[in-house]
């Protein structure tokens, strides 16, 4: 493993190759792949990252190819690359905005249970640019994503796991790979995503259920099953574990049906309809009938 | 850029080595011959770590990437330490290719960030459908007992990584220590990544790790092949 920098608050970074200069508040995030400090520059306050030079070029990447999506990222936006060098030692890093807000597990810690659902419907909303856009998150886990601002957005905020459609995913946390739960591939597809989502939240409400029987997916379906709080959506969690829906906003639309308890209803216009049709199927027959007699 | 083929030899142990040669040498030695060497050290519940320096000289000296794990996790590291490793071999080579065209000096951080970009997509592409030969070196020392199982699941959840990529891919399976010779070849090169979970050996008994003259044994493997391969064309 290569050296990482470590930076301390108040210290001041220059950029080697934009002359910068970025002044360190406080250390916010550190993964298998990098170090996140908050830092304040000419333009505010802002996100830094230190990893090695190929993660930094493949994630500025990453978050540069999600921007086009209508002038909204699901991800922190791109600001620049750089370098700092020390000892004859080249850090690469890169800046991204700052997205204020709460780590997933830390939000829902002090909300009812309920919030799941919200965060899931969020989820799928953030899913499904992605999607669009010819990519999936792959590394779907609460610790990548911050919930922000009152309308609740959900942000990712580490895109290491970001893989293009058809590729194998590139980044993966054994709990909420569909892989590890021997329910499918892990190439790059939306129902990948889903089913993480999906085991996310079921992991909100039930974290240490679903750690002890992480693997064996009939016993993820029972967690659901017995849950006072899941059972509501019982059948489209369990449509996404089983692989079936390849696009979010035709999940977020059937959960939105699901939770208010509208498919009793639904059923039941359905029936009217069929009921509807019948006289004046009999009427075009009879007038048929007549026509044919008359003739 | 014709890569040609990703070799990388996957070393799984849970200690320190206690017989031969120094792995580390070893590995070096791995490297000259074209073959990167990782190392994923299993640690116990207790956290307890054992070996670490060697570990991190062995994947420092084989060119390769490092990790210390539970056996929870090991499944996600070993195909993320197998992913960074291709990319880090592609930079290797990109690197003396760079050294060769601009100056002694020269390696990809010389490049402004943006020229960097566009050379991570390019490695992107190449890590993606290059072939990939791997050969698995797990310790079955006695101390592992406890930890195989979760070897198993994760050469399992290697082969369904692996077979999502589009370039090819083998594998080669060899535990150590062997019942005649430090290493022992369990499963020759195949394509199909199944067969690494499928018959998955028995611990061998008695305390050596021999560590260094594994990796030594479990290299004839590619060289082996490389004959081979200029026996046919």
């Amino acid at each position: 493993m290569k050296k990482r920098y470590e930076a301390v608050p108040g210290e001041i970074l220059y950029g080697k190759w934009t002359g910068h200069k970025w002044h360190v508040e406080r250390e916010i995030g550190r993964g298998a792949n990098g170090i996140v400090y908050l830092v304040r520059g000419a333009i505010g306050q802002a996100a830094l990252k230190f990893a090695d030079s190929s993660a930094v070029a493949a994630e500025t990447n990453t978050l540069q190819s999600l921007e086009p999506v209508r002038g909204f990222s699901p991800g922190p936006f791109f600001i620049e690359a750089d370098d700092v060098e020390k000892n004859g030692v080249i850090y690469p890093f890169y800046i991204m905005e700052y997205i204020d807000g709460l780590m997933l597990h830390t939000f829902m810690r002090s909300k009812k249970k309920e919030w799941s659902f919200i965060i899931l419907l969020r989820l799928l909303d953030f899913l499904a640019p992605l999607h669009q856009s010819g990519k999936i998150m792959g590394d779907l886990k609460p610790e990548n994503f911050i919930v922000s601002g009152s309308a609740h957005l959900i942000r990712a905020v580490d895109m290491g796991g970001i893989t293009k459609l058809g590729r194998s995913v590139k980044e993966y946390t054994a709990l909420y790979d569909r892989a590890a739960w021997h329910s499918g591939t892990r190439e790059a597809e939306p129902s990948y995503d889903l089913f993480a989502a999906t085991v996310l939240t079921v992991a909100l409400v039930h974290k240490n259920e679903v750690q002890e029987v992480s693997g064996r997916i009939d016993r993820l379906v029972d967690i659901i099953d017995s849950s006072l709080v899941l059972r509501k959506a019982a059948p489209i969690l369990k449509n996404a574990l089983h692989g079936q829906y390849d696009c979010a906003l035709t999940m977020k639309k059937e959960l939105l049906v699901c939770l208010s308890g509208r498919e009793a209803l639904r059923k039941r216009k359905k029936q009217k309809k069929k009921l509807r049709k019948w006289p004046v199927l009999f009427i075009i027959l009879t007038v048929v009938c007549v026509l044919f007699l008359l003739h | 850029m014709n890569m040609g083929t990703i070799r990388q030899l996957l070393l799984l142990t849970d200690g320190c080595s206690n017989a031969g040669e120094d792995p580390a040498a070893m590995a070096a030695y791995a490297l000259q011959c074209g073959i990167t060497v990782n190392v994923i050290g299993i640690v116990d519940d207790s956290g307890r770590a054992e070996g670490l320096q060697e570990i991190e000289a062995i994947a420092r000296s084989g060119g390769g990437e490092s990790r210390i794990v539970r056996a929870q996790s090991l499944s996600e590291t070993v195909v993320n330490v197998t992913r960074q490793a291709m990319t880090g071999t592609i930079y290797s080579i990109i690197n003396q290719e760079l050294r060769e065209i601009l100056n002694n000096d020269a390696r990809v951080e010389s490049l402004p960030p943006e020229k960097r970009s566009e050379i991570a997509e390019k490695v992107e592409e190449i890590s993606e459908e290059a072939a990939l030969k791997l050969l698995i070196l797990t310790d079955i020392s006695a101390s592992m007992k406890k930890k195989l199982p979760a070897v198993k699941e994760a050469l399992y959840d290697l082969s369904v990584t692996m077979q999502s990529r589009s370039g090819d891919s083998s594998f080669s399976l060899w535990t150590f220590p062997g019942k005649y010779s430090a290493a022992e070849e369990r499963i020759s090169w195949t394509s199909d990544a199944k067969k690494l979970a499928e018959s998955f050996p028995q611990l061998a008994s008695g305390g050596i790790t021999p560590t260094g003259p594994a990796i030594r044994q479990a290299l004839s493997s590619f060289l082996e092949m490389d004959e081979y391969d200029e026996k046919t064309i």
